[in-house]
């Protein structure tokens, strides 16, 4: 465990300080915003006692909803997630003991001391600044040390939903079954919100040392000794993190050089066309004398980081996501061109090798009932746009808005006026066209309804979408250890083309048999194939 | 002698209360002289002295501060030439001694070296040893400390006129006694208005160079303490009187009130 640790600070150290940064980020703006909202509302409030009643009873009736709640609702209500809703769920948690405790404040001010500066002469904003806020402070200051400590905890939450932060790590880890992450990411998250804690506390001795005042005669002597405390302090945070650096810099060749006899961490994505896939990887790899470590049905929010960080040593990417989604680069459509540079940039980036993409494109598409597109003769999606008056359309609503959806494609093709619209449930897209309700839905190209001869994909012709063919990532030290993985998979990946994927999927999502069974049995059938790749490229 | 104060027919009723806190009150206060007001407990005596800054409005008459009705000026302003004194003492606490009184010399923009020497003065006047003192917070202080800086933060800009509510009614006797003494001395020196609110009679009779007393917001008699012992105007006077009707041994009402001939009301 404790080697586990070590090694991860020695090679995440960037990606940890990543995380940390996210998190004190995410906490800090959503405080921040409470603070701006919950301050002079708490003030407001005060100035009434019956709407300081009604709010303080509401909100207080808020605390009790679970943070886990509140950050989920966001995600349902906004239909987004990442960064916005995470803050939103935070700020929203971090109000109440902001706007509660500054009421409190406010409506107990002492009122000698108010009306002491109004009578010297005090205009009404020289009170509120010089006198109300002074006053009012330390119960401010109790509700800011509340939210952010709540904040700071909660904000762990926020990995769930792709904001990142410490929380990716207790996440990655709890995917993975890795307990040396959950102790990092668990310890991380403690560490924080004591070192926050004990930082405003000193902020607050400074601020409101009025309340403590010590004799003028201690506090030359008390300064030293907090200077003394930070000091020592600050050097054990040093001497740890040292530590562990230099540690890890020793183990660090075993590390990243992977041992030819420890096993290939196989990853896949949790849902069915990447679990097959990742299945059908490991298969082939075991039938072919390596030992696979299985670490299937990853969130995909964290199988990419469990690649780079040395969790998993490979698992089915898409050309598309790896452009778009991990590089962020913008849209290309060329297949070719899109390999080629995430091919170039994951060398580069993490020296993680992108193997032959299979021609298989798992991308966005429209199907078609086949008895629709005959009656019309629509092969393509230009077809489909000049008979869009004729056709029922059947979405799952996001099509609709999102900008690479229907928008990207009216764009390109011209609008889509359609006969009827409505908006179903993803799952039963397909049965809604089969039951004669639809002519037209989205669908991904390799959905396994699509194996059905009823139902018809559409061609990008004018290829508005980008290209999403699958390929195994693998990372560079395993693949100088094994050099044979990369004959192995390609064999594999050569064989997959969109169809035999629909129809693997559609034996999981159509038929209901179990992934692994799916991917052995389509093992088994190329089996030989993959056997001969392998003696022709041992024999060169 | 010129009237630096006077109430013209003034009064004021709370919100919700059925007698009047200050009914129909006429009187007029001369420069430099230091008033006492006593009487009962609601009597009308704190509403009296908080309408001249305004602290209450009155409903109705007028009430002139150096010949200018004060209900026509800016409360602000009118506020920066009083000085107030109350009896919880108010001083901020965030704030150290130095920056309390130097409070009122801000707000008027005084420079800092001419705000700063006169702190020292200040402190110096009331007995504070600006060294030892001006850093501390109020926390740090007694409660005779404390009054002591509320003085001195009230007297910063030689305000012209002095009110003052009970200031010395939270503090014990020993301590008590000295300040008023002190507050004599201070007085003397200064020339300024004093009104200063009491229900210690004896204080009252100490401390005044007249005596206002009020009853149920009305004026029961306004009068040098001398004047009182001799001729009280009412019943309502002479119970008050009988109930500081000293015993033997103790020093008289009029002992130590200024001006007073030696004269016990019981020898």
């Amino acid at each position: 465990m404790l080697h586990a640790i070590i090694s991860y600070f020695s090679q995440q150290s960037g990606a940890f300080f990543l995380a940390l940064i996210e998190h004190v980020g995410i906490s800090a703006l959503s405080v921040f915003i409470a603070a701006g909202i919950g301050v002079p509302a708490g003030i407001l409030c005060a100035r009434d006692r019956r709407v300081r009643a009604v709010v303080t009873g509401v909100f207080a009736t808020l605390r009790v909803i679970p943070s886990l709640a509140v950050l989920f609702l966001c995600v349902v209500l906004l239909k987004v997630t990442g960064l916005f809703p995470a803050v939103l769920a935070l700020t929203i948690l971090a109000l109440p003991p902001m706007l509660i405790n500054t009421t409190i404040a406010f409506s107990t001010l002492p009122a000698a001391i108010v009306e002491a500066g109004v009578a010297m002469g005090m205009s009404p904003a020289r009170v509120f600044w010089q006198v109300k806020i002074p006053l009012a402070m330390p119960l401010i200051f109790t509700g800011l040390r509340t939210a952010i400590v709540e904040v700071i905890a909660s904000a762990t939450l926020a990995a769930y939903i792709g904001a990142g932060g410490l929380g990716t790590i207790i996440f990655t880890g709890f995917q993975l079954m890795d307990n040396s992450l959950l102790v990092i990411g668990g310890v991380s998250v403690a560490c924080l919100s004591l070192a926050t804690g004990w930082l405003l506390g000193l902020l607050q001795r400074r601020v409101l040392r009025f309340q403590h005042p010590r004799a003028a005669t201690n506090i030359r002597r008390d300064r030293m000794k907090n200077i003394r405390r930070a000091l020592l302090v600050t050097l054990g945070v040093l001497t740890l993190i040292s530590t562990l650096v230099i540690a890890g810099c020793g183990s660090k060749g075993a590390g990243t050089t992977t041992s030819a006899s420890a096993p290939i961490r196989v990853g896949s994505k949790n849902f069915t066309e990447s679990l097959i896939l990742g299945n059908l990887y490991a298969d082939a790899l075991e039938d072919n004398d390596l030992k696979v470590d299985r670490k299937l049905n990853l969130a995909d929010t964290v199988v990419h980081t469990a690649l780079t960080g040395n969790q998993i040593d490979l698992y089915p990417e898409y050309t598309g996501t790896g452009l778009l989604s991990i590089l962020k680069l913008p849209l290309q459509t060329d297949p070719q061109k899109v390999y080629d540079t995430v091919k170039a940039d994951y060398q580069q980036k993490w020296n993680i090798v992108w193997l032959d993409y299979a021609p298989a494109n798992d991308s966005q598409g429209l199907a078609i009932t086949k008895a629709a597109a005959d009656k019309y003769g629509i092969t393509d999606i230009s077809d489909l746009q000049k008979h869009a008056t004729e056709l029922r359309f059947a979405t799952q609503g996001e099509f609709d808005q999102r900008a690479d959806g229907l928008p990207a494609l009216a764009k390109a093709y011209g609008p889509f006026k359609w006969k009827s619209e409505k908006i179903y449930d993803t799952s039963l897209l397909a049965t809604v066209m089969l039951n004669g309700q639809a002519d037209v839905a989205p669908l991904y190209t390799t959905a396994g309804d699509l194996a059905n001869p009823k139902l018809v994909a559409l061609k990008d012709d004018k290829q508005v979408w980008p290209p999403y063919n699958v390929a195994p990532v693998v990372r560079g030290a395993v693949l100088k250890a094994h050099p044979t993985i990369a004959t192995i998979l390609n064999s594999v990946d050569k064989t997959l083309t969109t169809e035999k994927l629909t129809a693997l999927n559609a034996k999981v999502d159509v038929d209901k048999q179990e992934a692994d069974k799916v991917a052995s049995d389509y093992y088994a059938s190329i089996r030989a194939q993959v056997r001969d790749d392998l003696s022709a490229t041992s024999a060169e | 002698m010129t009237i630096a104060l006077e109430f013209q027919d003034v009064s004021k009723r709370f919100e919700g209360a059925t007698e009047p806190a200050v009914d129909h009150v006429s009187l007029s206060v001369e420069t430099g002289e230091l008033i006492t007001i006593v009487g009962t407990s609601g009597g009308g005596k704190t509403t009296l002295l908080k309408m001249i800054n305004r602290l209450y409005e009155p409903d109705s008459g007028q009430i002139l501060l150096a010949g200018r009705d004060v209900m026509q000026q800016d409360p602000v302003q009118l506020r920066h030439g009083i000085g107030y004194v109350i009896q919880q003492v108010g001083l901020f606490p965030h704030m150290t001694v130095a920056q309390n009184v130097a409070v009122t010399p801000k707000l008027l923009k005084w420079d800092r070296a001419r705000t700063s020497a006169r702190v020292i003065e200040l402190l110096e006047l009331v007995g504070l040893d600006p060294a030892e003192f001006s850093a501390r917070y109020p926390s740090q202080l007694s409660g005779g400390q404390q009054q002591r800086v509320g003085l001195a933060r009230a007297l910063a800009c030689d305000p012209a006129v002095m009110l003052l509510d009970e200031p010395f009614g939270a503090i014990d006797a020993i301590t008590r006694t000295g300040l008023q003494n002190e507050l004599l001395r201070i007085h003397a020196a200064q020339g300024a208005t004093y009104l200063f609110v009491t229900h210690d009679i004896r204080e009252a009779f100490k401390l005044g160079t007249r005596v206002l007393i009020m009853s149920s917001g009305r004026v029961q008699q306004f009068a040098t303490p001398q004047e009182i012992v001799t001729a009280p105007a009412n019943q309502f006077v002479y119970d008050l009187l009988m109930t500081a009707t000293v015993e033997e041994g103790e020093e008289s009402l009029l002992d130590g009130a200024i001006g007073a001939p030696v004269l016990s009301a019981v020898s």
